[in-house]
């Protein structure tokens, strides 16, 4: 190996050139590489080529964690997406006629549930100057006695909103439960089926 | 048995799927394992709404009453303040709920009264930073239910 001998003020502006590059790095900047001359045999220059290597894999692992990033990023938003459709698809509220919204209820009812419902379904009768809502709960098997109250208090708030209220599809064990509790009823249409009470409201606002 | 961890509102359907699914393998007749999965809806929405995080244990149970399903719901919550208060509908654990907040809160004050009432053993243990609800449901039902058990703590 050959001995090559800097002056100082070379090795002073290699360091320094090293530095720079160095300082580059450090503030986010991983295209900048040092001039290797590839004959140089000195240190210096193997000390370049290291430096070098370095800022390449560090910016291939920057590269990629940046994608991983994106990549994570866009998954929260579209879990923040699907959240806000199981929402929606929780309670869905459909204009199936003119003035008429239908809530048909399906799953498991809890009282956050049906607190939500409240919410929604207060919304879209003044949104959509409804007339008359039905509620079809041929979905639900059971209901704790307090939402089958909290159910019959948005029947009343609807009415109060100047809409009808009707409730289909209440089961033999759901009705059990509703006469348990002694619930006045008179105020409360109620149909078996929900195309029952659809063709009634139909056949009424024709005439 | 399975234990379903409970940080995100999905997990509230998590939770009521492998309920009634457990009941169901239990040999719950259908309406007791939607009743069930009232429950178990009810015990993980309230520690998303009170208990920041926690989690939900089924387990299968057999003592003096029989055969039955155990759901446990632990979470890292405050303590009850008043549980007498808590478990009256349409009040929390301070008192009656403001009709006007109930829309705001996603909720009616009823959850732990529909816990009690679809299920026929009720304990609720106050942990150092949580606490832990402890439901049974037998496979039949125990002839008489004592009061007393449903709400000691």
């Amino acid at each position: 190996m050959t001995q090559i001998s800097l002056t100082d003020e070379q090795i002073l502006e290699t360091v320094s050139d090293a530095l720079l590059t160095l300082a580059n790095v450090g503030y986010g900047d991983y295209s900048t590489r040092l001039h290797v001359d590839p004959n140089d045999q000195s240190p210096l220059a193997s000390l370049y080529a290291g430096i070098n290597e370095m800022i390449a894999s560090l910016s291939a692992e920057q590269s990629k964690s940046q994608s991983y990033q994106a990549e994570l990023e866009e998954k929260l938003a579209t879990i923040e997406k699907q959240r806000a459709a199981i929402r929606e698809l929780s309670t869905p509220i459909m204009e199936v006629w003119d003035g008429v919204l239908c809530l048909p209820v399906v799953g498991v009812m809890d009282t956050a549930r049906s607190a939500e419902m409240t919410s929604s379904l207060l919304q879209a009768v003044v949104e959509k100057k409804t007339r008359c809502t039905i509620i079809d709960i041929t979905g639900i098997d059971v209901m704790d006695t307090r939402t089958v109250d909290h159910f019959m208090r948005m029947a009343r708030a609807v009415r109060l909103l100047g809409a009808e209220c009707v409730l289909t599809g209440i089961n033999p064990h759901i009705a059990q439960t509703v006469v348990q509790m002694g619930i006045d009823l008179s105020n409360v249409v109620t149909h078996r089926t929900l195309h029952e009470a659809l063709q009634q409201y139909v056949e009424r606002s024709v005439r | 048995m399975p234990v379903c961890e409970v940080r995100d509102p999905v997990d509230v359907f998590h939770v009521q799927r492998s309920v009634s699914k457990a009941a169901a393998a239990l040999g719950f007749e259908k309406r007791a394992c939607s009743e069930l999965a009232i429950v178990g809806s009810e015990l993980a929405s309230n520690i998303l709404k009170y208990g920041v995080s926690g989690h939900v244990e089924i387990a299968a149970v057999e003592d003096e009453h029989g055969p039955g399903i155990a759901l446990v719901a632990t979470d890292r919550g405050p303590p009850f303040r008043n549980l007498d208060a808590a478990m009256r509908d349409g009040w929390d654990d301070r008192g009656p709920i403001d009709p006007v907040d109930m829309l705001k809160r996603k909720g009616i004050g009823g959850g732990l009264g529909a816990i009690a009432r679809l299920s026929h053993s009720f304990r609720v243990e106050q942990l150092d930073g949580g606490k832990r609800i402890h439901v049974v449901r037998y496979l039949v039902p125990p002839r008489k239910k004592r009061r007393s058990e449903r709400t000691k703590a």
